[in-house]
């Protein structure tokens, strides 16, 4: 479904605009269409990027930030059944904030026969909630059928006192043949500023001689979705608008200024402060390493209680808990809990209290998008950390991170951009990458295999690193029950279906530090497949589960996970009496120097089989180009882990 | 519980993360504080004693109350009340949050909440504070829902709420269903009925108590510590088992009384009614009709191409305003718009056929099995509608497996315009063994539909492999599909662009091969929904065999996977539920690498229950390795678990076996 789209960030207009808006732009007539060509007509898919449901022949989008006023028309060509569904048209709009009006739709036949639109829009509520009503304009095309053009076409009238930032996705879902942007500025806000993401080379907008900003591209393709993709946002072409008072500002220039003001309120509310001296004392020794005081610091800081675990409240739970703000570091002591800022900068009080050299930095934390600096909005820095001089290094924390142990950064907060605040003013900066060493499973099988080809016995597994911390923060609010429900189910993902597992132990839930320990017991009703004379059983006992991400040969984006990882199987197996080990798998390894890790290897010890596995990735970002090389790696790991150990009937082996 | 027939289970269901949305604003409560007053019936409901229920229990229903009181101008007015004991943490996303709907002819009044901590200290939500939503799955439906987040629903707290919806319904019947995915402690339902009005009831699929009369035509039901029905993979439709009570009301006017017997016979009547005149052919649909029968001389052929034509060309489109919940537009209005949704959808149909002198009757239905029981005629067990077309004598053709004869009608075939995969000839799965009211020219008639044979529900795979000597497996594979797993196959290739469809079949080969390469594949009749689907295509597999010293292990099964996961419980509760019944034969044969011969073959097995057969074995012939198997399921719910269990573990059994081959000594 095609919306009528818009970001809304809503900035207050000067009253001035006001008397603007009263005049009307002029309206679209309902017969003004453009003639479909006959090419058009008669198209039965797309010559530039054949096998689609559907695509935009032309889209137009003109903007006028003097009147807030958008008018969007949007011609889109059927080719299959599936692609009918682009006739449902939906149009969001905030009630009473913006309307939408003047909406002209028709369905064209191949042979270029008209079928009007009846004009029947429904209102339909999404939301009202507290004086906030989000609704959408909905209605459908008649006689819409493959090889069909629909068109539809509507003006969204914001409310006077308020303005949306343009932004041009010049990338749709759909592939579009030519796209025509227009945005006439409201010179009263500034000067109009843009920003191009993943256009063409040479893309950009031109500024026509009435001052208004033009852009025509054409053949875009349509942005798909895979899994393991980097977020959409980071994919699709689009154009961003902005206004700026000082057309000679830098990008760098942007940042100081508009982070100036943030780290003075910084300062304000760490300051110099005696209680937080005071802390300090309290919390380290005065013969403690710098390290080690840190580490004191960190633990001292993760002792608040951060409000943001309490989401699950209701607005009239939190007040009745009659919380008040915190004004600066000494109310984060005085009160014991605060926001996660309020933590990350409490540590930096206390921190700088002990001598360090401590910052608070902004960043944009990975689960949302990446930072883009050049974009100068700091609205995109919505996650923060803090920052720690360590002898010679920087020492990225965040102690307002729950079960975040020290000397780590939860994965979202790795390998991120961000603007550290300090008296200078303020800086860009990179959190470190994240390394696999720092997301490691360990899978430990203690186990007796018999004669049936039943396999039973114990098994151990440890979360560390971001593995622990992840599970941690998921289960937070769950119950021994429900935790131990969850980790059943995902560690019977890797198993048979037929598998049989019970927990026995679960440790570290509460900890940070150390790793969260998992053991039971298991039955694999015939794991092993008997011939006769032979049992047959895999090289590996858990799944990895990595490889159904690549089973197809084409890819369009880039593969990005979420952070490295290591896995680590060791599994040992006692031999059923009566049989031998006819044939082992042989051991294999990768590279040292391959970003993708695997190396397995089983031997017989008496009548046990050790079987050594590990496997991991470093690195989160792979370009399109290494799509091929990791898929064969997963491959040719799966098609490992599936070789067969081979048992021999002793009583049969004799048999002449 | 209000149902419409709307069929919206076949639009498709991506707009969950927009409600969860509304549910996650709803956590958004209005603000200040009021004093909290909770009524006596929730703290009475929170000083209930409870027995020990399963550790894994998230909350219990303390009382679930349903006041029914109906007024003599057949306007309900109901008060419904809850009150849960938090006994986890996961309990709050399930049960702190409730919605209530309304529209123009149910209003909703005095909505209230409440949560009784273990700590004291109460707190009180209203209407205000509730969230507005007007989502759903359709184009657009004139239902709302308030949505209302209670306070502190957290272990150990009781929660409740209340509210009153006011409606004059269009048929005089309620429905009470008491059973939950939890525990239920107590249970109540109260009506209260006109002087002179009388009322029938009907219990399904639980033992009720004796009534008890509670003042002049008051009445009052009540159970105590009812059992949850706790989700079990592949299980029939929850609401098929949980238990329920309805009640159908009668007026004290004769004539009324008589309207509202809610015989099936009486509901077929009402819904005659509301889809009177609804049928009458426009000259554009008169000209359509000829336009789409030219060059046709047999019914049959005429038959199929409007089907076709209503599957295809018109589009599922809902529009459900008021009593459009039940009443189609008219056929007139669903050719003009070319779109529409099931009683539209059926009323284009039937008026075209009709055109052609082929007479057809509606059907309701509802898209899960057990929700409409015999014994109990009622107009809200139906949320969808189909057609039964009465065949012409001199229609002998084959394939048409959805027809049954009809003492008095005739041969009927029943067939799903919705549905725009399945062609004419076949039924959707969820509707064969299912009911169906036929509405006929004398009023309703519950009709039985047919079980399709496995045999109309075909899968037929063949493969001609070669193995070479490092374990590689090449060649090319043939499926050919009709019936359910044909229209199962369509929808998931014609729903994927056709660009992508070679994905759709990596995933498929996926599931059963590591390290494959796909090399050619092409689809045939793909659009032609009558016609048997078939799909070649030619794949390499590196190291599919694996070397064993000088051993070679193949696993002949090389493609497919008929496992089930009803295995992986000790026991179950509820019988497994299958899709059709159906019928798959696999005949793999491959050419061995030279130099091997065979060491070790699988042993054949054949296993056969009441409700389906399983038979495969390996065979070696020359320097070929041929495999076969077949796999029917004959009926489509079976209870014995034991059976079914030991069926599946045979079957996982022999797709893990392995041939050994072994190198000759040179």
């Amino acid at each position: 479904m095609l919306p009528g789209k818009g970001r809304f960030a809503f900035i207050a207009l000067p009253a001035l605009i006001f008397f603007i808006c009263l005049l009307s732009s002029p309206a679209q007539a309902k017969d003004d269409w453009p003639a479909p060509s006959q090419e058009e007509l008669a198209l039965k898919d797309n010559p530039a990027s054949p096998g689609a449901h559907a695509m935009i022949l032309y889209r137009e989008s003109t903007s006028d930030d003097r009147l807030g006023v958008r008018t969007d028309y949007i011609r889109i060509k059927i080719f299959t059944d599936e692609g009918k569904k682009y006739a449902d048209i939906e149009i969001p709009f905030y009630h009473g904030i913006e309307s939408v009006n003047e909406i002209h739709a028709r369905t064209i036949h191949p042979d270029g026969k008209v079928v009007e639109w009846d004009g029947k829009v429904f209102e339909k509520l999404l939301v009202k909630a507290g004086g906030f009503k989000f609704q959408v304009k909905t209605f459908t095309l008649p006689e819409v059928q493959p090889r069909s053009i629909i068109e539809y076409k509507y003006r969204i009238q914001h409310d006077s006192r308020f303005i949306s930032n343009t932004t041009w996705d010049v990338q749709e879902d759909l592939f579009t043949r030519r796209a025509l942007f227009t945005v006439r500025p409201n010179t009263i806000l500034g000067a109009l500023y843009w920003r191009a993401y993943r256009l063409p080379e040479g893309t950009e907008p031109q500024k026509q001689k009435d001052g208004s900003m033009r852009l025509e591209v054409q053949n875009v393709a349509g942005l798909e979705k895979e899994q393991n993709m980097p977020p959409p946002s980071e994919l699709r072409g689009r154009l961003e608008f902005f206004y700026r008072d000082n057309p000679s500002e830098t990008m760098e220039e942007f940042w100081k200024r508009v982070t100036k003001e943030g780290a003075k309120n910084t300062d304000n509310f760490i300051g110099n402060r005696s209680a937080i001296r005071q802390a300090a004392v309290q919390v380290v020794a005065a013969n403690d390493v710098p390290e080690v005081k840190l580490q004191k610091l960190y633990a001292r800081a993760q002792q608040v209680r951060n409000l943001a675990l309490d989401q699950g409240k209701t607005e009239k739970e939190e007040k009745r808990e009659k919380l008040k703000d915190n004004d600066n570091v000494e109310d984060v002591i005085k009160h014991g809990y605060g926001s996660s800022p309020d933590i990350n900068r409490f540590f930096v009080a206390l921190a700088r209290a002990a001598g360090f050299e401590a910052d608070w930095v902004r960043v944009v934390p990975r689960y949302q998008n990446f930072f883009h600096p050049e974009l100068q909005d700091v609205r995109q820095l919505t996650a923060d950390v803090a920052v720690v001089r360590l002898a010679s290094k920087n020492v990225y924390l965040d102690p307002a991170c729950n079960f975040c142990p020290y000397g780590f950064l939860p994965w979202y907060e790795t390998g991120v951009g961000g603007v550290r605040l300090n008296k200078q003013g303020s800086e860009l900066i990179n959190t470190p990458a994240p390394k696999s060493a720092e997301a490691i499973m360990e899978r430990k099988v203690d186990v007796r295999l018999k004669a049936d080809g039943d396999l039973e016995g114990k098994w151990v597994v440890n979360f560390l690193g971001q593995y622990a911390l992840e599970h941690r923060q998921d289960e937070r609010t769950q119950d021994d029950t429900g935790r131990r429900k969850d980790l059943t189910e995902k560690i019977k993902k890797w198993l048979p279906a037929n598998a049989r597992l019970e927990i026995k132990n679960v440790t570290g839930w509460e900890g940070s530090t150390e790793p969260l320990h998992i053991e039971g017991t298991l039955t694999l009703p015939e794991f092993a497949a008997s011939t006769g004379r032979r049992l047959l059983l895999p090289l590996t006992v858990f799944d990895d589960g990595h490889s159904v991400y690549f089973q197809t040969a084409q890819r369009k984006h880039p593969v990005y996970l979420l952070y490295p990882y290591q896995t680590v199987d060791e599994v040992s197996l006692e031999l059923p009496e009566g049989f031998r080990v006819e044939s082992l798998p042989k051991a294999d390894s990768t590279p040292a120097t391959s970003a993708a890790m695997y190396q397995v290897s089983c031997k017989q010890e008496g009548n046990q089989l050790r079987i050594v596995r590990r496997a991991g990735l470093e690195g989160i970002y792979f370009p399109l180009e290494y799509y091929g090389a990791l898929r064969t790696f997963f491959h040719n790991m799966k098609a490992k882990d599936e070789e067969k150990i081979v048992l021999q009937s002793i009583q049969a082996a004799q048999r002449p | 519980m209000r149902k419409k027939l709307s069929c919206s289970q076949y639009k498709p269901r991506n707009a969950r993360s927009l409600v969860l949305c509304v549910l996650s604003l709803a956590w958004i409560g209005a603000a200040g504080i009021s004093r909290a007053a909770a009524p006596e019936w929730l703290r009475t409901a929170a000083r209930e004693s409870l027995p020990n229920y399963p550790k894994e229990t998230v909350a219990v229903l303390l009382l679930s109350e349903q006041m029914t009181t109906v007024r003599e101008n057949g306007e309900i007015e109901t008060l419904y009340r809850r009150a849960y004991k938090i006994l986890r943490p996961e309990a709050r996303e399930r049960y702190g949050t409730f919605a209530v709907d309304f529209d123009k002819d149910t209003r909703l009044s005095n909505m209230k909440a409440w949560c009784l901590p273990a700590t004291g200290n109460e707190f009180e939500v209203k209407e205000k504070d509730a969230v507005e939503t007007g989502f759903s799955e359709e184009l657009y439906n004139d239902t709302h829902h308030k949505v209302l987040t209670i306070p502190a629903a957290v272990p150990g707290n009781v929660i409740g709420y209340e509210y009153v919806q006011r409606k004059r319904p269009y048929v005089l019947q309620d429905e009470w269903w008491f059973q939950r995915t939890i525990p239920v402690r107590r249970a109540r339902f109260w009506l209260k009925l006109p002087a002179g009005w009388e009322f029938d009831s009907f219990w399904a699929n639980f033992k009720g108590p004796d009534l008890r009369s509670n003042g002049e035509n008051q009445y009052v039901w009540e159970l105590e510590n009812i059992p949850a029905i706790e989700p079990e993979p592949g299980m029939p439709a929850w609401l098929a088992l949980a238990g329920r009570l309805a009640v159908k009301y009668f007026p004290r006017d004769p004539s009324l009384r008589e309207q509202n017997r809610a015989s099936w016979e009486s509901i077929g009547k009402w819904y005659a009614g509301l889809i009177a005149s609804r049928r009458d052919a426009t000259p554009e649909i008169k000209q359509k009709v000829s336009e789409l029968i030219t060059g046709k001389t047999n019914a049959l052929d005429k038959m199929k191409v409007i089907a076709s034509f209503l599957q295809r060309q018109i589009r599922y489109v809902a529009i459900e305003i008021g009593i459009g919940g039940y009443q189609p537009h008219t056929a007139g209005e669903v050719f003009t718009h070319h779109y529409g949704d099931c009683k539209d959808k059926v009323t284009l149909l039937s008026t075209m056929l009709h055109e052609i002198g082929i007479e057809s009757y509606y059907v309701l239905v509802d898209t899960n099995r057990g929700i409409v029981l015999p014994e109990f005629p009622s107009a809200m067990s139906f949320n969808h509608v189909i057609l039964a077309i009465r065949l012409p004598e001199a229609v002998t053709g084959e394939g048409l497996f959805a027809s049954q004869n009809h003492p008095k009608i005739g041969r009927l075939l029943f067939f799903d315009p919705t549905d725009p995969y399945t062609p004419l000839g076949y039924l959707p799965s969820s509707l064969q063994k299912n009911y169906g009211l036929l509405i006929g020219p004398e009023g309703g008639e519950l009709v039985g539909l047919p079980l399709l044979p496995p045999a109309s529900n075909r899968l037929l795979r063949t493969a001609k492999l070669t193995l070479n000597l490092n374990g590689t497996v090449s060649g090319e594979v043939e499926e050919i599909r009709w019936g359910a797993p044909a229209a199962d196959q369509r929808a998931l290739f014609l729903r994927t662009a056709p660009a992508e469809r070679a994905k759709v079949l990596e995933h498929l080969l996926g599931s059963s091969l590591a390290g494959f390469a796909l090399t050619k594949a092409t689809i045939v009749g793909l659009e032609e929904y009558d016609q048997n689907l078939v799909v070649r295509y030619e794949f390499v597999a590196q190291n599919y065999a694996k070397t064993a010293g000088t051993l070679l292990l193949i696993r002949p099964r090389v493609l497919g996977n008929k496992g089930s996961d009803v295995m992986e419980k000790q026991e179950r509760k509820y019988p497994v539920e299958f899709a059709e019944a159906t019928l798959h034969s696999d005949l793999f044969e491959f050419t061995l690498p030279p130099g091997f011969v065979v060491d070790e073959l699988p042993a054949p097995l054949k296993t056969e229950f009441e409700f389906g057969k399983y038979s495969s074995k390996v065979e070696a012939r020359g320097n070929t390795l041929r495999y076969e198997r077949l796999y029917e399921i004959k009926d489509v719910t079976k209870e014995n678990f034991t059976q079914l269990k030991k069926f599946f573990q045979q079957i996982a059994a022999d797709e893990r076996s392995n041939a050994i081959l072994r190198r000759e000594a040179p």
